[in-house]
């Protein structure tokens, strides 16, 4: 894949941040582009290495800062995110041509937020999604919108529709197999695959009948 | 019964992403998803599976549901898939109705 069509996305995998993760994958894939997201276990050594050779070779980056904080009193701060977002920020201002073409989002919670802990970032794109998945996607499919006149996206009402008719055809297709939190916890390797599947498939079927009505 | 109970990972398999992908081909079917408001904050849209486009808009899930018994008359058999305002499935609801 291209590196015009690459994403690379800065997220954490915990549990609470997956009914935020999910549609963000839904969404890159349904727009038409390729998530590159580090989910490996490997050592900290693999692990730096891939993310480093995903920022270079995506043009885009979507970096979700508002699960910085500690998960729960006692916690240290998570740095790993405004780390992989210096990194992609570094690789815009002193890469090579190519790479000056990258554009980043920065997603966080509230509005302003990255005032209080990140005012460095000002001037780059930051919008806040209030940890609600409708307001995640729109903001991802109109910020994708804003960077290209290229092709007319997708709106944000189809692709949360979208989302909601896939998670419910994964879980009618797995249950019988699988408990409802294997669904839920399935590797984002797996999740990616499903779904670039299922939007396929959805999408053919879309152009074969025209908008289906009722 | 002892499959649900341990931990298992779920791997993607062509045949098995092809089940999942069939899913997407469905339309007018009888089956109904009723998905938490893009726009309309608080409200609920009545979607038929396989379009992308609300049948209708509803201050209340039921109302919505009941909508789809009302209209469905005719056909023999169908659901709704009910959606939390996050996206996952929290009912569903089978109806049958008169001829």
């Amino acid at each position: 894949m291209p590196f015009q069509n690459n994403v690379f996305l800065n997220c954490p995998f915990d549990n609470d941040y997956r009914l935020l993760l999910k549609p963000l994958l839904f969404a890159v894939l349904y727009l038409g582009f390729k998530p590159r997201i580090s989910q490996t276990q490997s050592s900290s050594d693999i692990r730096s290495n891939q993310i480093k050779s995903y920022i270079k070779d995506s043009k885009f980056g979507i970096h979700d800062l508002s699960r910085c904080k500690p998960l729960k009193s006692g916690d240290l701060p998570r740095f790993n995110m405004p780390y992989e977002l210096g990194l992609d920020i570094g690789c815009l201002e002193f890469g090579s041509r190519k790479l000056k073409t990258k554009k980043i989002l920065i997603l966080e919670t509230e509005k302003f937020h990255y005032q209080k802990i990140l005012s460095d970032i000002a001037g780059q794109d930051i919008e806040n999604h209030d940890d609600d998945p409708r307001t995640l996607i729109r903001k991802v499919r109109n910020w994708f919108s804003s960077l290209s006149s290229r092709k007319s996206y997708a709106s944000p009402t189809e692709i949360w529709t979208a989302y909601n008719q896939f998670g419910s055809d994964l879980n009618e297709e797995l249950i019988d197999d699988y408990s409802a939190a294997d669904i839920d916890n399935m590797p984002v390797e797996e999740y990616i695959k499903f779904a670039k599947r299922w939007i396929t498939s959805f999408k053919a079927q879309s152009k074969k009948t025209g908008e289906p009505g009722y | 019964m002892e499959k649900k109970t341990r931990k298992r990972i779920i791997t993607y398999t062509p045949s098995l992403g092809r089940v999942i992908a069939k899913g997407a081909r469905r339309s007018r079917t009888g089956r109904f998803h009723v998905i938490s408001s893009i726009s309309d904050a608080g409200k609920w849209s009545l979607v038929s599976e396989g379009a992308t486009k609300p049948i209708r808009v509803f201050t209340t899930k039921n109302a919505a549901v009941s909508f789809v018994k009302k209209s469905e008359t005719g056909r023999k058999m169908g659901y709704v898939v009910i959606h939390s305002s996050d996206g996952r499935i929290q009912d569903r609801v089978s109806f049958q109705t008169q001829d």
